[in-house]
């Protein structure tokens, strides 16, 4: 690579670490700041806006100045969801679930070592939850990421551990022996429940779409605010989201019930 | 090379790496190093070093020797889908709209069997009759109602339907064979246009406004008096009517070269 090629290279590779800046808790931002957070000139960072904007990957609101990210991005979701069969195919099942239980339901993916949100529908109950689609969250500290990772092989399993525990509350389990612990118990009753683990105030309860190998990529759970999902509510969403996950491993896997 | 018009400020790599990623649809999701070379009219080796800078920030993924698009791309969809406001992405095409034709514009929802209206721009001389934010009018004596009635699901639309068509204005349709059939019309031509139905001298016209999914969720929608709004310039109206629909719909993520086959 010659010195003309890095530079190039490394224009894209802003753009996209801006891109990427942009997260629920903070959708807009102002050209200072996102040359501050990248550390590059203001005239840089015009010319790289003036790009992002040209091909619609950025917006700017006319009133404050701030940018957000543009539309273009949003006709890339069908795209993805377009290589994942079983998103189509779950949303039925998600539906019920969210009837049944009054709660968000989603189904997620295992992938490069965290839990990534393919679909949510949610709930008529109003709630404020800190998830969306393509959301990336660590396995350690969510139930779904608990539920994935309790039917992945040791190996994977120490590599998670190797990366290191994060804590996000007081709740999150950080200890190396104690995650083994519940993984091998998850395994066991074939559900998960987080209380309070990645944000306090929110609870979830997943339970893995079995492939007829044993295989587990995706995930369902239901998620909501720990006031609702209650520890006496355990028994029948457990239940409820077991069912979910079964159907859609039928569904995904083609196995007849007969 | 896909410079032709370029800006000279602009980011040629930048503009490069982003169309690769544009170049990804539902129809052909997968895509390989030649192929986007030759799409692009760029050097083999330029897109092969783009896709390692793609691929490193999880925009695009290698699947077995081709590409597609990483799962980064969903999570910035899930970030705007979750800050996404139809009233904020509608305020200056609508704005400009009222500023050419002279009549006031409004974005219609639907609340049940009521059209309300989540924005209004009025327009130098309103006229006093209308709907003000927050109103509810029967949806079935408007060109806002009755062009989100249009694209409803059949199961929705005979629900509504059940409750009764009311008399507003003096050619309000209270048949609801009629108006079925006048809804049928108004999904093919893709506009609607509403004359004393809601009240007595007004003319209202709406066109549909669609979001990423494709699917209709709101409209433009001009209201004026009728002794105000010639032939001429209810012509003129329309077409800028639906151009600026297809404004906000693009502003919403609707492209219409992806769903013209689903939905139109």
């Amino acid at each position: 690579m010659d010195a003309n090629h890095m530079k190039s290279s490394s224009s894209l590779g802003n753009a996209l670490r801006l891109l990427n800046l942009f997260n629920m808790d903070q959708p807009e931002f102002t050209l200072s700041e996102l040359a501050e957070r990248l550390g590059v000139g203001h005239s840089t960072m015009h010319r790289l806006t003036m790009t992002l904007m040209k091909e619609g990957f950025l917006a700017r609101d006319i009133k404050s100045k701030k940018f957000r990210l543009g539309a273009s991005i949003l006709a890339t979701e069908k795209t993805i969801l377009s290589y994942y069969d079983i998103c189509e195919m779950s949303l039925p099942v998600l539906d019920k679930l969210v009837q049944s239980t009054g709660e968000t339901s989603h189904l997620s993916i295992f992938k490069n070592f965290k839990v990534v949100y393919l679909q949510k529908i949610e709930s008529p109950n109003y709630t404020h939850l800190l998830s969306h689609e393509g959301k990336q969250n660590p396995v350690h500290a969510t139930s779904t990421g608990q539920v994935l990772l309790a039917y992945q092989d040791t190996t994977e399993i120490e590599k998670v551990i190797a990366k290191g525990l994060h804590s996000f509350t007081s709740q999150t389990l950080t200890d190396p022996q104690q995650l083994r612990n519940l993984l091998k118990m998850v395994r066991c009753q074939g559900y998960a429940y987080s209380k309070d683990e990645l944000h306090l105030g929110y609870s979830s309860i997943a339970a893995p779409i079995i492939s007829p190998s044993g295989k587990v990529t995706y995930a369902v759970s239901v998620a909501g605010p720990s006031s609702r999902i209650t520890s006496s509510r355990v028994q029948e969403l457990s239940k409820a989201v077991k069912e979910a996950a079964d159907q859609l491993a039928k569904k995904q896997y083609q196995i007849r019930s007969w | 090379m896909v410079s032709s018009n370029q800006v000279p400020s602009l980011l040629q790599s930048v503009q490069n790496g982003l169309r690769i990623l544009r170049l990804f649809k539902k129809e052909k999701n997968i895509w390989g190093t030649v192929e986007i070379a030759r799409e692009l009219d760029l050097p083999k080796s330029t897109v092969k070093r783009l896709l390692d800078v793609l691929c490193h920030d999880g925009f695009i993924e290698k699947t077995e020797k081709k590409y597609r698009l990483g799962l980064s791309l969903l999570n910035l969809s899930g970030v705007i889908k979750s800050h996404m406001e139809i009233k904020r992405e509608a305020a200056e095409p609508l704005q400009s709209l009222v500023d050419k034709i002279g009549e006031t514009a409004m974005i219609p929802t639907l609340e049940g069997g009521k059209v309300i209206y989540l924005l209004k721009i009025e327009c130098q001389q309103p006229y006093p009759l209308h709907g003000d934010i927050g109103d509810h009018n029967p949806a079935t004596c408007s060109s806002s109602g009755k062009v989100l009635l249009a694209h409803l699901p059949n199961n929705k639309l005979e629900e509504i339907l059940q409750a009764g068509l009311p008399k507003m204005g003096p050619n309000s349709v209270t048949d609801p064979e009629i108006l079925k059939a006048q809804l049928q019309t108004i999904k093919k031509q893709g506009f609607c246009i509403c004359i004393d139905e809601m009240h007595e001298n007004s003319i209202s016209i709406s066109v549909p406004i669609r979001d990423y999914t494709g699917q209709v969720v709101t409209a433009v929608s001009v209201i004026g008096p009728r002794n105000r709004v010639n032939t001429k310039s209810l012509t003129e109206i329309v077409e800028l009517a639906v151009k600026t629909a297809h404004d906000i719909s693009s502003r919403l993520g609707y492209i219409e070269s992806i769903y013209d086959e689903d939905f139109c």
